[in-house]
């Protein structure tokens, strides 16, 4: 298989790009996204723009 | 997601309770369910929708959705909040046993036009205990996650009505299904977020109130360069899909072309030569792009023979001095004279006889790191020489290489013409109005590319202006405790959608690459060896067929007819579903995806099925999800289907639907035969409805 076109199981690249960041910038991104899944299926959006605007000041203090 | 059990209740022609259980195993995971047309198929589709979703998940060929309860109930009740329509399901995932149920009264129906419906969903959890949701609300969420309603379309679809999904303009759509099937879509919800109005631009807005003059109005200028940017992109956009469309126009006329007897031979030429054109095209643009990168890497050294005969000069000069290459090193003799001894063994006294005739080697013996100095030059000369040869000789074969596409494209181009004119001057007035419209069509697409390129500088330019907007907002020094902090987290909000999106971009690539590969591997085992099916980047299903021509074989995109595209259709759903079925198995930084087993519910999949695909997808059926639910009329199950479908050994269970009516529908039948067995599939009776019979 030539090197630039791995198969995404053995060469993950998103998982590279993420493992890159800073710890705090990876956590912050797990929280974001914790919140984000759990929204997913509600009706109202300003439940999440509220969560995504508290998580970037706690981690931008 | 594995369907267990359907029970419907008084819901619409299903009188009375009927209940259904479906084949699940991993081996026997068909259910097949025989049905005339009229007698309640599609219902029993929208039966498995309205559990689901409620009316909102009806397919848009029901009939009277507003229509929920049987029509002898609506015309004879005198207790509306008494009648009741139900459909409960239950089904397994991850691990856990759903059962919900929902209910409508004639009342409700009534009042809210069949929208108005209650929904219950209990969980029996893996340690045996049962959850019941708090609130219908509740019930709906879990359900939406479970079965995200915008894959509805691609799980529950009457297969006569799936070809839409193989056409270019509905690439959007297959884009929007993927993504959402495999995860990308809660990234790119993630991001839309971060970006919107209602999070960055209030850190923004944070910013600009707390600051000096000349950065509120920067931060002004940024504001008003992103709307700028986003109006160019959504130009773009349109003009994409206005190019789509009107690629799509040309291939339905090329169909008819296709069609008609007088036009089929230079219409199929033109295609062929088309396809040509398009592969030499971009030969021609990849052999310019080598040809660049060569003169940039090597072009330089055409210009340095001049340089390199004087250099040669130079050393032969050198050598024929005697100076390179120095027999004897400077610091060699140095070292004999420090030492005071000759290599001979002689002393060498300072001043002494011996001692100066050494010495004066001093002035002709080398000097190292000139000796090297030559060295490095005498090499360069050769790998330079060597370069001019490569690169003359690389130079002369690109440009014959152009020049043969050149004039191959010119061939082309002047058959095209050829063929243009001779379809355009045909007596048939059909060919004739054809060709006209079909030259108008390409006169469009050209204005179209035209408008394209422009929109792209356009967008360039946006991003470069807001590039640099963005730079001069970076290197602000922000004095205040308040500005420095909005600053600060502004910045982290950009931090984090630009990490998010080069994530989304590499995941898309990667799970869009493994996505083709299933299609192609799906499309092989269905069909015919010199078809090949492939996903497009932009997410489009091509269909092509290796055909050859003067230059070689050439990959041609098939016009494609209802059939193909239903074929296509079925082939991309069932290559997703396999996808995600082992999502969890593909690393992403989304984490808990689960792997979903989905169940494909097919109405009529073998309708306008071409008689040389029907055995293959009959055959393939099981393999086409982890669970299949099929509902055939007795005009589709036959020959090859039956054969294939009824040979596999993976029909776990079978019903057919039996019509009770007052007379019987003249154009449908009254007997099935199934493997050498007759059911009476008519009875006379009122009220009319459909019971479901078990084989």
């Amino acid at each position: 298989m030539p090197s630039s076109d791995p198969p995404p199981r053995q060469a993950p690249r998103s998982l590279a790009l993420f493992k890159q960041a800073s710890p705090e910038m990876q956590s912050l991104i797990k929280e974001i996204m914790a919140k984000e899944r759990m929204e997913q299926h509600k009706k109202r959006r300003e439940d999440i723009y509220q969560d995504l605007l508290r998580l970037i000041r706690e981690y931008t203090p | 997601m594995i369907l267990k059990k359907l029970t419907l209740e008084n819901f619409r022609q299903y009188l009375g309770r009927q209940e259904i259980i479906f084949a699940s195993g991993k081996q026997k995971n068909v259910t097949l369910i025989h049905g005339e047309n009229g007698f309640g198929k599609t219902c029993f589709l929208n039966a498995l929708l309205w559990g689901f979703y409620g009316h909102g998940g009806f397919t848009p060929d029901l009939p009277k959705p507003e229509q929920i309860l049987p029509d002898s109930i609506r015309e004879s009740s005198r207790r509306p909040e008494e009648e009741v329509a139900r459909v409960s399901i239950i089904f397994d995932h991850g691990g856990e046993t759903y059962s919900l149920n929902r209910t409508t009264t004639l009342a409700k129906e009534r009042a809210s036009k069949g929208e108005d419906s209650e929904l219950e969903l209990s969980v029996l959890k893996v340690d045996g205990q049962t959850i019941n949701c708090a609130s219908p609300r509740e019930a709906q969420r879990i359900i939406d996650s479970i079965l995200p309603p915008e894959l509805r379309e691609l799980l529950f679809f009457n297969g006569e009505r799936i070809d839409h999904l193989a056409m270019e303009q509905n690439a959007e759509e297959i884009s929007d299904a993927v993504r959402r099937m495999l995860g990308l879509k809660l990234l790119d919800d993630t991001i839309a977020d971060l970006l919107s109005p209602n999070v960055r631009n209030r850190f923004s807005q944070e910013w600009r109130n707390n600051t000096d003059e000349e950065t509120a109005q920067l931060l002004d200028e940024e504001q008003k360069a992103i709307a700028e940017l986003a109006t160019k992109r959504d130009s773009l956009e349109t003009c994409k899909k206005n190019q789509s469309a009107v690629d799509e126009e040309i291939k339905e006329i090329d169909r008819r072309l296709d069609a008609n007897r007088e036009a089929r031979e230079l219409q199929r030429r033109r295609v062929t030569l088309e396809a040509e054109q398009t592969e030499k095209q971009s030969a021609l643009k990849e052999q310019e792009k080598q040809l660049a990168e060569l003169i940039a890497a090597d072009g330089y050294t055409l210009f340095c023979t001049g340089l390199v005969r004087e250099g040669k000069e130079i050393t032969h000069e050198l050598r024929a001095a005697g100076r390179i290459p120095a027999r004897v090193m400077n610091d060699f003799i140095q070292d004999l004279l420090n030492a005071g001894k000759c290599i001979c063994g002689c002393a060498l006294p300072e001043g002494s006889e011996a001692w100066k005739s050494v010495e004066a080697q001093l002035t002709k013996a080398g000097d190292p790191e000139f000796n090297n100095a030559v060295r490095d030059l005498d090499r360069a000369i050769g790998v330079i020489e060597s370069t001019v040869t490569r690169t003359q000789e690389a130079l002369r074969r690109h440009v014959q290489d152009r020049d043969h596409l050149v004039e191959r494209l010119r061939l082309i181009r002047e058959d095209l013409d050829e063929i243009r004119e001779r379809l355009g001057s045909k007596d048939d007035q059909e060919v004739h109005q054809l060709e006209s419209d079909r030259e108008k069509k390409q006169l469009r697409l050209r204005d179209l590319d035209r408008e394209e390129g422009r929109l792209n500088t356009a967008v360039d330019d946006g991003e470069l202006k807001l590039r640099q907007i963005q730079e001069s907002l970076r290197v602000k020094q922000q004095k205040g405790v308040e500005a420095a902090r909005a600053k600060r987290r502004l910045e982290r909000v950009d931090e984090v959608a630009n990490l998010l999106k080069e994530i989304l971009a590499s995941e898309s690539e990667d799970l869009g690459k493994e996505l083709g590969k299933e299609i192609e591997r799906v499309f092989s085992r269905v069909t015919l060896q010199d078809y090949r099916l492939e996903l497009t980047p932009e997410f489009t299903l091509r269909l092509s067929k290796s055909i050859r021509t003067e230059s070689g074989l050439v990959s041609v995109e098939v016009a494609h007819g209802q059939g193909h595209r239903q074929v296509m259709s079925l082939v991309f759903i069932s290559s997703l579903v396999a996808l995600a079925q082992r999502r969890n198995e593909i690393p992403s930084i989304m984490k808990d995806l689960q792997g979903g087993d989905y169940p494909l519910v097919m109405d009529s999949p073998f309708g306008q099925l071409g008689e040389e695909f029907r055995g293959a997808i009959a055959k393939n059926v099981p393999q086409l999800a982890p669970q299949a639910i099929v509902l055939v009329s007795s005009s589709q199950y036959r020959g090859e289907v039956e054969r294939e479908l009824g040979s596999s050994n993976r029909i776990g269970r079978r019903y057919y639907l039996r019509y009770h009516a007052p007379s019987k529908r003249e154009d449908a039948a009254g007997k099935l035969t199934l493997g050498g067995s007759t059911f009476e599939i008519y009875k006379k009776d009122e009220p009319e409805h459909t019971e479901i019979v078990e084989v």
